[in-house]
């Protein structure tokens, strides 16, 4: 059943059936070859639709991220960052790198941040003398780890798909995110040292202190979401309820950028992405649960598990139980973390995601990760894992985008992206290995 | 398909979702107001925006199919052209439709089987929720069979 239910879902893949159906179809044929009653297609899908409240975070923030770009919130966010760095050497990477975090955060769709960024800065920093190729490299990289700043689509859907605390995956996202954007920084500085950089004037004072007053608003927003949050004061989805309306309140009366009339259009952009994103889980909910009846998740985790003690059975019997124990996790989470990267290879996250966490959930089980902060843990690191994916050549997805917004070749733009992606396998195996650095943050919480 | 039918229906798409998404959002709002300034919250409001965002997937979905925008694995169309295109276009098209009916057809059963179950809060019809997916999924099946049509007379 296994077997059938994976090779149709493959075929169909490759034929470029929509995802979603793929999954349906296999799932189906799956379900009659075992002998359950079909109707089940039909029950799977609609249990899914239980799960959608915390989904709702979802529409919500794409909304008020689409609001913020029309109503000038956004742009005015970029100004900003680029008053207080830009006049440093290495000051448009930088910019570019945050404000990447930034709009990923809320854009949740890593292919839209490098379009929306990398369309405005991968000019403005080939005028100052970086490479085009360079620079489209960064918008690329930096454009996928916005999924772990906060409040983030993806890890709204891991919570929802894991049943995991999505205010928790917020704040344990913080420093992981913040880490990686240091780390393509530092990447970006070591290449900017080498090179003649025309460096842009120096903002004054009162510049910067405009560039504040007028993204005060929009700044404001990020501290309303975010201390809700952390503070326990709204759930996920009411915070991105409010900042729906406060972006539009802003964007309309405030800022007055947005027009009445560009709310329907923004409205159905917003219900189209979001739409796209809910009916696959609708049918991924429904695939994860053939995969369970075909046992893939358990069988999968026992033979990860058995792998693990055979290779630490090599290793000798004269170390301490309790030194076995770790290696044999440190090893399940090694090869955990190398399947996962070559899934973000191949697929956008956010059905990667759909696929891959009741896979490994059981896993997460077997290592003792599936309680309290410890499965906290485990969800950014798999997040931040498939974004890896995402930017590895030749075939992550963002990579195809950031070529044709600057107009450069993938090949030409490799030597930089793998410089990008050594920072960001090494952020990964620190947010594998050092569990502090993803729950620090929500230790403090209740 | 007629033009202006068509037409009719994409707007009648459009405007319920864009009606359908504004409503969420206001409403949810409104019942964070509510609790947290009034101390009272909506009864019904949490089950009304789960509701709204049901419809909101299987319709939006409906649109999906006719923008091509569900998500996809798009590696291998690129390199084939002439007549493996075509073969792999149509079988493409009749997989989807097949996938369609299925979807429609089981949902349908279920949404006719479950309506004696009604929602806690607003005390309506549990068919009124799961009978969104094969609504949508009629819609989906209208543009499939569509583009489907408008493929084979281009081809030709």
């Amino acid at each position: 059943m296994t077997i059938i239910l994976l090779v149709c879902f493959f075929i169909l893949l490759i034929l470029n059936v929509p995802i979603a159906f793929c999954m349906l179809i296999s799932s189906l044929v799956a379900l009659l070859y075992a002998g359950v009653n079909p109707i089940m297609v039909g029950l799977e899908t609609a249990r899914s639709l239980a799960s959608f409240y915390t989904f709702l975070a979802v529409p919500f923030f794409i909304l008020a991220g689409e609001i913020m770009s029309y109503g000038g919130l956004s742009k005015r966010l970029v100004q900003f960052v680029k008053s207080m760095v830009g006049h440093h050497k290495n000051g448009l990477p930088a910019v570019t790198t945050i404000s990447s975090q930034l709009f990923g955060a809320v854009s949740g769709a890593s292919a839209a941040t490098c379009a929306a960024v990398g369309g405005v800065m991968i000019p403005a920093m080939e005028k100052q003398g970086f490479k085009r190729t360079f620079s489209t490299a960064l918008a690329a990289c930096s454009g996928t780890t916005g999924a772990l700043i906060p409040p983030s689509i993806v890890l709204v859907i891991y919570g929802t798909v894991a049943n995991v605390s999505i205010e928790k995956l917020f704040v344990g996202g913080v420093i992981p995110g913040l880490v990686v954007g240091l780390g393509l920084i530092l990447v970006s500085w070591n290449y900017s040292r080498k090179r003649e950089i025309i460096k842009e004037q120096k903002s004054s004072l009162s510049e910067i202190g405009k560039s504040l007053y007028e993204s005060f608003f929009t700044l404001f927003l990020g501290v309303i979401i975010f201390g809700g949050i952390i503070l326990g004061i709204f759930t996920a989805t009411e915070a991105s309820a409010v900042a729906v309306i406060y972006a539009a309140f802003i964007g309309l009366f405030v800022y007055k950028k947005l027009k009445l009339k560009d709310l329907p259009k923004i409205l159905l952009s917003s219900a189209k992405l979001t739409a796209a994103l809910s009916f696959l889980i609708a049918c991924a909910s429904l695939f994860a649960w053939t995969l369970s009846i075909g046992n893939v998740p358990a069988v999968l985790t026992s033979n990860l598990v058995s792998f693990s003690e055979s290779v630490t059975g090599i290793l000798g019997t004269s170390l301490s139980p309790e030194t076995l124990a770790i290696l044999k996790k440190v090893i399940i989470l090694l090869v955990l973390n190398i399947s996962l990267l070559m899934v973000g290879m191949f697929i956008d996250i956010a059905p990667a995601l759909l696929i891959v966490v009741p896979v490994v959930l059981p896993i997460s089980e077997a290592i003792g990760m599936a309680e309290g902060l410890a499965a906290i843990h485990f969800g950014v690191m798999v997040v931040a894992n498939l974004i890896i994916g995402l930017v590895t050549p030749p075939v992550g997805s963002t990579l195809f985008v950031a070529s044709a917004v600057g107009k450069t070749d993938i090949l030409a733009m490799t030597p930089y992206v793998l410089r990008f992606l050594g920072i960001m396998l090494i952020v990964q195996l620190m947010i594998t290995f050092i569990p502090a650095i993803t729950t620090y943050l929500p230790s403090f919480m209740g | 398909m007629n033009g202006t039918v068509k037409k009719a229906i994409d707007k009648t798409l459009d405007w319920t979702l864009i009606l359908i998404l504004g409503s969420m959002s206001l409403l949810v709002a409104i019942n964070v107001f509510f609790r947290f300034v009034l101390n009272s919250s909506i009864y019904w409001g949490d089950e009304v925006a789960l509701v709204l965002m049901v419809w909101l997937t299987f319709l939006g979905a409906a649109v999906s199919t006719r923008e091509n925008e569900h998500y996809e694995f798009k590696y291998l169309v690129h390199k084939l052209s002439g007549r493996s295109l075509k073969v792999y276009l149509f079988s493409r098209h009749i997989i989807n439709i097949i996938a369609i009916l299925i979807l429609g057809y089981y949902s349908g059963l279920v949404a006719i089987q479950i309506h004696s179950w009604i929602l806690p809060a607003t005390e309506i019809s549990r068919s009124f929720v799961y009978g969104a997916c094969p609504l949508g999924c009629v819609f989906m099946l209208i543009y499939s069979v569509e583009q489907f049509i408008s493929d084979i007379k281009r081809s030709r």
